[in-house]
Parts: C-alpha cells; structure tokens; sequence
C-alpha cells in the first residue's frame, strides 16, 4: 500500500496489523503463459473480495483476503464465448454488484464485440455473455467500457478493412448502449447502436447520475456527449453533442526509447481513462510534450478534471502536464476515490530506464494542477523485445494500456496494475499494487 | 520522521516514509528462467552498488539504482569453475570489499566445493575461483559460509563422515593465493555454520546446535601464519527440536520439505545471533509445526552466554528458513518462509529493535504472498524439497538498511497445458527493509 500523502506516517500502523495481513502488492500475469498474448494491455477492477486482471486474452481473478492469491484463471475467449478476443476491459459496478467485461474479435467471417456480465460479485462464477456482431469489412479496434446507474455502453472503433469486399460497412466509432437493468436480470437486453460521429470514451461512473457522461481530449478542444434515457424505455437512450471546451495538446506522442536497447516502445497518444464521481470528471492520456529542462519532445501524462457545472455544461478544473526531462511517461490509468483524490498509474521508460510501472497521485486539498513524485512501483530489469518490427521499424508493442479501479468497499483505496520489463528478456510481467488515499 | 539517506531512490524514500515494505523490492529469479534448479537456496548480499542475489546454478547482479535493473547474470558454474553448484551461499565482505560465492558440486571424482572471490567490489567484474577438493567417496551435501578480520571459512556436510570447517587465510585468498586448513568438529552431525562477521575482531565463530546443547567455536590464529589456526568450543545447554515436520501448503496435497538445522550465524559488536527452523508446538496449538529460533548469545569474559531464546512460531502455521541479519543497533531483520494448509508458500519477514521487549519479535510481515501450491500436480502424495536457506545481508553503504531474498510460490506459469507430473514453480522476491520498519 502506498500513501499519497506524506503528512500520513503508516510505519506505526504496520506494525498492529494482524498476523500475516500485510502485502500491498503482487505478481500479476507474466508473458509466455498459455494462451497470453503480447503485449498485455492490462486492465484491472476490484470487487468486495476479488480482483480482477485482464490482458489480452486471459483473465486471473486474485482474492484481496489473503492479498494475491489466486482464486481462478479463465481464457477470456472462453469466459466471452468469443474465440482470441482483444483488447479487454474491466470494470466492476459496486452498485450493481456486478462485473462488466468487453474484448473485440476480428476474423475474415466472424467480426464482434464481446461483452459479459457476472451474476453475482464473485467474479469466479457465472458471467452471461452478449455478442455484438459486425460486418467482417470492418476491424473492431480499441474497444472501451462505461456505465451509470442504467446504462452500460461499449464504444469501439470499426476500422475498414484494406481491400474488403463486399464493399465496406459503415466505419466509425459506434456505441453500444446496453440496458443495464435488462442485463443484471440476465435475460434479453434492450440495446441500441448509436454513431457519434467522433471518438469519445464512456465514463465509469462512481457516483449516482441517470447521464452517462462520454468525453475526448482533442488537440484544440474537449469533446462532451452524454446519453441519457434507456434503451427500450419510453424514448430510448438519447446522445446529445454537448459544447466543447478550449483545450490545447499534442497527441502525437513519440515512440518510447528503452535502455540498452535500439527498440523503440509504441506508446500510442490519446486518451486512456474517463471517470466521472460527484459533479467532476477526470480524464488521463498519452500526450506529447517538452518536458521542463528538455528541449526534445517525450511522451507525457495528461490529466484533465472538469466540473459538471449541470444542465450538460462543464468547465475545466484542472489541467495537469506530467513530465519529466529526458523521461517517457505514458498509458495513466486512473481511479478517483470518494474525496476527489487521484491516483494515477503509469509506464516509464528512457534511454536510461528500462521499462517500467510508475504511480502518482494527488489529493483534493493539495494545491491544484499537481501531482506528487512519481514513485516506482515495479523496477524495469531489461530492454523488451518482442514483436519489435512495428511497421517495418524497431518498434515495439508495448500494449495500449493500464488498469485502476477504486475499491468498492474501502472508497480511500485504489488499485493499479501495470506492465513492466522482466528479466530475462524479452519478456513483460504486470504488478498489482494497492494505493491507499488516507 | 524522514530518514532517508543516499542510497534510497525516491520511490524508496516514499516508501519507507509511508508504507515501508513497498516499492523497495524487486523480482528475483523464478523457476521459468534459464539455468535454474530446484529447489533454489536463495541467497542475497548487498554491497555498496549491487545487490546480488544466487540461488542454483545462477547468478544475477541487481544495480541500487535504479533498484532492482538487472546488471549482469551468470551461471554459477562458470563463475565458480564448477561442474555443478548445489548449496550455493553468498556474502560480500565490506572491511575486504570483496564478494565470496560457494557452491558444491556433488557429482564427478573429485566432488569439489568451489569457492569464488571477487577481484573488487563489482559484481559484474572478475572473481578468482578456487576449487576444494573432498576425499574420496565424500559428497558435499549442505555449506556455510562466514568471514572476520583475517579469516573466510566455510563449512560442508560431507556425506559419510560429516561436518569440517575449512579455515583460510583470508590475506592470502584476496591476494590470489590459498592457505587453510580444516578442522572435525565435535558436533560433525549436526548443521554448523561460521559466522559472518560484521564488526572487527580476529576471532572467528562458528555455531552448531543439538537437542540439548549449542556449541559455539572460536577460531583464532590465521593459516599459514606463525602456529595457524586453532579451535576451541564451549557447549551452552539449550533445548532445541531440529526435526521440523514437512510443511503442508494450501490447495495441495504435496508436503514441502522444510528442514532443520542452523541457517545463519551472525556476529557484530559482542552478539552471536543464530537462526534455525525448529519443530515446535506453538501457543494455542496441540500439534508440532516448523518454527523458527533465534538465539542470541552475548559475550562476557571471553565465553557466551544466551541472552535471548526466542521460538518463533503461530497456531496451524509452519515458519521455516529465517535469514537473519543485524544492524549496528542490534536490530534484527528475519525473513523467513511461511505455509499451512491456509496458506500458499510465502515469503515473510519479521524483526526485533533493540528497545523491544527481550525474547520476542514483531508481527510477521508478508513480503511476498504465495498464489498457488507449490506442485507437480500428479494426485500423490509428495514432499518436495523447498530448499534450505533464504537470504538476508545487511547494507554495507547503510548498516540500518537490509535486504531479504526468499521464495513463494507463484502461479505458475505454463507455455501449454501442463502434463502431470510437471516441474513446481518458485520465484523469489528481494526486499529492502529500512530502519522505519522496526
């Protein structure tokens, strides 16, 4: 576990803990198992008595009593009814008590989008599966998950596919807006297929509000849409294009150099997480920026708060560049606890730093547009090397993301998980680490 | 409350300020890397840049900072000049500012002990290796290893006849040549291991124990100077169980082999302080389990004395192989291993201060938890060994700072589905234990 804020001295609380009670972090999954894939991209969620990691394409279920074991492990393709899905994602919905999970598929005759629900908060029973088929013209590409009291969406992209005949379904990003009470019945669910028109990321929600709140980082502004209604209820749901807001990035992060190593890691920029508690909404990305003391571009950290001013109008809070000189930081991955704290993990790597699994985070009361040191969670021990021929370059896939949940039971907990060079290379290992806001 | 000091990096300092236990530890090396045996006999020194860490048949050179990058890795083999490196040990001389590394090759005629030291106090550069040949007929088949002033010594099991103490003279090994000799000792069938010594004094220790007494040695003299070295050994009376049962773990049928016997000796500034695994009935429990002792002995007039007499052990649970080290406070740090059938195989630590209460030690503290049994996974009934020792060494550049290496048992990680029966998974975590934690 580690504390945010340094005012807070834990040693002295160490030492009363029950007997064999303390271990804040742990092994997570580990390339070269079967059925994982490279690269991970790794996604977490915490439920009352598990947690749950998803890479590509497995999921582990650990028990938080005693910390780390490990309760389960399932193929995801199994566990979706859906053959070598990708790109997972996880959330846990303490107010439906509820697991979500989505992953994509593509096959020359079998293209969808994924989607599974538990039946109960043990993530090692029954999940229900869903199945969003697509025309197989298109690619279904970074899929991501929201939801609020009544809604669950899933976004994804429908990437054409080069030279595919017949001629090529409609492309875009489309949302699929599931009827959250029809899915914790687990019979029938009333959907609707909507496209925005522009990228935008559902937000897991963390507080009581009918709106499901969607939002992008652009270069020049922030996109807001929200979805209100249900699907098959009175009008439905209805996605409304809220005004953007002035805003000013680089999203063309550069690729990530590793130490010893002439490969690059392909640290995509855009954003990566969306979550909205109590009248404010964060969200976090890749960016490029020059970092203080730097002169050359690097891959930074964009974390951007916005307050629900209401009536579907926001303004910006905060608005954080998280960089340092010579220094690659990319793939935040956020939780928000119930006071507003941030806990922010991350990848780091250099010329001088292996890859590896850092962790920031601020607390409400501190001053605004900060963050703490960045602190190391899990140490890079080598250059990574697979898969490393990227477009015909020394790139390699380092995955799209990280994982963070808030504890449902203890709201001052946060739990992140991400990736990390191990030794031997080339292989990539994932930590899970609990961060306490007290 | 801030005792930070050069050697920690930031996410240390963050740590030990906060949470102590986490972010100053790293992977060590696990089952599935290349070169590995089972079980693995963790080992760990620290010296004033590196942290290494052997177990069978490999070596691996952690850097300080960034903690945990890995520096260099080897086979002990080659290192040692040996054919086979069981019962490796490992320590770094701070006064000598040396490495000593020791292996036992237990296969071929002669069966050697082999013994490398480094050339400096980089790990990564050249070490001489000396090879010490047993009679015969005589199979190594457990080591120690120790050092003073003006003395290394180390001692074998030697199957069929029992324990010697070999005695060099350190000036000369550090110079590139070998002057020793060797001695029986009285207790030849009982675990005796040399002390490592970390405050000046020119005689050496060397602790052996029985049920009914512990026989601390005193080596003076050096080999190959004026009369040599002689020995002398005073027999306290004590009761100790040294036949712990085999431990059982949690989801498996299989015993881990965890026995008994001395595993570290360590003396600084008028302390004698012995670990070992020992059977016990602890308090609330009607059953025998494996425990651990930690004695200390203290000097007075030229003979020891016991001081503290501490059995270490919890209801239902099996504590094995405590790593003991001691800083200039005479605080100890004890990481030790930790199963039931409760519990997976665990990596865990507890310690002493010198202001707490005399004969006990803290809580135990999860360093690293066990995520599965440690299993060939074939149905019967089998005691698999779990090695003999784990690490623990004190910081040269920060006395108040320690390290531990131990083993657990991790998921286990397949590349296809396993065919019983199949090689059990460990891995192995080092620790930093700063100053705050105890």
């Amino acid at each position: 576990m580690r504390v945010i804020a340094q005012s807070v001295v834990a040693g002295a609380v160490l030492l009363v803990l029950s007997h064999g009670a303390l271990a804040y972090d742990f092994d997570g999954t580990r390339s070269g198992e079967y059925l994982v894939g490279d690269p991970p991209d790794v996604q977490l969620a915490a439920g009352p008595n598990h947690l749950v990691e998803l890479v590509n394409s497995r999921m582990r279920v650990f028990l938080k009593n005693p910390l780390g074991e490990m309760a389960s492990t399932v193929d995801l393709g199994t566990l979706l009814g859906c053959p070598g899905p990708f790109d997972p994602r996880v959330r846990y919905d303490a107010q439906a008590q509820r697991w979500y999970i989505s992953a994509a598929r593509f096959g020359s005759q079998d293209s969808r989008v994924c989607f599974a629900v538990s039946r109960t908060p043990d993530p090692t029973g029954p999940f229900i599966q869903y199945q969003f088929v697509i025309d197989p013209t298109v690619f279904p590409d970074f899929d991501t998950l929201g939801y609020n009291d009544d809604k669950v969406i899933v976004e994804f992209n429908r990437v054409p596919v080069e030279g595919a005949s017949p001629p090529i379904a409609q492309t875009g990003v489309e949302l699929w807006i599931l009827n959250k009470a029809d899915l914790l019945a687990g019979g029938p669910v009333r959907s609707q297929s909507v496209f925005p028109g522009t990228f935008v990321m559902p937000a897991t929600t963390l507080s009581s509000n009918t709106t499901l709140y969607l939002e992008n980082l652009e270069e020049t502004r922030i996109v807001l849409m929200s979805v209100t209604g249900v699907p098959g209820v009175g009008g439905g749901a209805v996605v409304t294009t809220l005004p953007t807001l002035p805003f000013s990035a680089n999203f063309v992060a550069p690729s990530s150099p590793q130490k010893n190593s002439d490969n690059l890691l392909y640290t995509v920029g855009s954003i990566r997480d969306v979550v909205y508690r109590n009248g404010k909404m964060w969200a976090s990305a890749t960016s490029a920026c020059t970092p203080s003391g730097d002169t050359q571009t690097r891959c930074c950290l964009r974390l951007v708060e916005l307050n629900d001013n209401g009536a579907g109008s926001f303004s910006i809070a905060q608005d954080i560049e998280y960089s340092q000189a010579n220094t690659y930081y990319f793939y935040p991955a956020i939780g928000v606890d119930a006071t507003d704290a941030l806990v922010v993990g991350f990848g780091a790597s250099s010329s001088t730093i292996y890859p590896s699994f850092y962790a920031t985070g601020r607390k409400a009361t501190e001053p605004v547009n900060t963050l703490h040191g960045p602190t190391r969670v899990a140490a890079g021990q080598a250059p990574y090397g697979v898969n490393c021929l990227l477009f015909g370059m020394p790139l390699c896939r380092w995955g799209d993301y990280f994982g963070a949940a808030v504890d449902p039971v203890d709201s001052h907990t946060i739990w992140i998980a991400g990736e990390y060079a191990a030794y031997p290379t080339p292989t990539w290992s994932t930590r899970i680490e609990q961060v306490s806001t007290n | 409350m801030s005792k930070s000091h050069p050697l920690m990096s930031l996410a240390c300092q963050f740590a030990a300020l906060a949470t102590i236990l986490a972010g100053c530890a790293f992977e060590g090396i696990r089952r599935t890397d290349p070169s590995t045996d089972s079980p693995p006999d963790v080992q760990v020194a620290a010296g004033p840049n590196h942290i290494v860490e052997v177990t069978r048949n490999v070596m691996r050179v952690f850097l300080k900072s960034p903690l945990g990058e890995v520096a260099a890795a080897g086979d002990l083999g080659t290192l040692l000049g040996c054919s086979e490196t069981k019962f490796p040990r490992l320590r770094y001389d701070q006064q000598a500012q040396r490495w000593y590394v020791l292996a036992a090759q237990t296969t071929g005629s002669p069966t050697r002990v082999c013994l490398a030291v480094s050339a400096t106090s980089d790990p990564t550069g050249a070490f001489a290796s000396y090879a010490f040949n047993l009679p015969s007929g005589l199979v190594p088949n457990s080591s120690g290893l120790g050092f003073n002033d003006d003395k290394v010594a180390f001692t074998t099991n030697e199957l069929g006849f029992g324990w010697v103490l070999w005695v060099l003279n350190k000036s000369a090994l550090l110079s590139g040549t070998v002057t020793y000799q060797t001695f029986s000792l009285s207790l030849s069938g009982t675990v005796t291991i040399p002390a490592t010594t970390l405050s000046s004094t020119t005689t050496l220790f060397v602790g052996a124990m029985t049920t009914s007494l512990l026989a601390v040695s005193s080596v003076n003299g050096v080999p190959g100077v004026g009369g040599g070295a002689s020995i002398t050994t005073q027999n306290i009376p004590i009761t100790y169980d040294e036949v712990p049962p085999n431990s059982p773990q949690k989801g498996s049928i299989d015993l881990l082999l965890t026995s008994g016997g001395i595993k570290d000796v360590v003396f600084r500034s008028g302390s004698l302080w012995v670990s070992a695994t020992s059977g016990c009935i602890p308090s609330g429990d009607a059953v025998k389990r494996a425990c651990l002792r930690v004695l200390e002995l203290v000097q007075q007039g030229g003979s020891f004395s016991v001081n503290q007499n501490i059995e270490y052990g919890a209801a239902g649970a099996y504590y094995f192989y405590p790593a003991l080290t001691v800083d200039p406070d005479n605080a100890v740090v004890v990481g030790f291993g930790a199963s039931s059938p409760a519990i997976y195989p665990a990596f865990w630590a507890t310690g002493r201060r010198t202001s707490d209460a005399p004969n006990s030690l803290r809580m135990p503290q999860v360093i690293e938890v066990g995520q599965a049994a440690y299993t060939n996974g074939d149905g019967v009934v089998d005691v698999l060994p779990w090695g003999r020792w784990f690490g623990a060494a004190t910081d040269p550049s920060y006395q108040r700072n320690t390290w531990v290496a131990g083993e657990y048992a991790p998921f286990p990680v397949f590349a296809s589905p396993p065919t019983p029966p199949y090689t059990p998974q460990y891995a192995t975590r080092v620790q930093q234990i700063a100053d705050q934690l105890f």
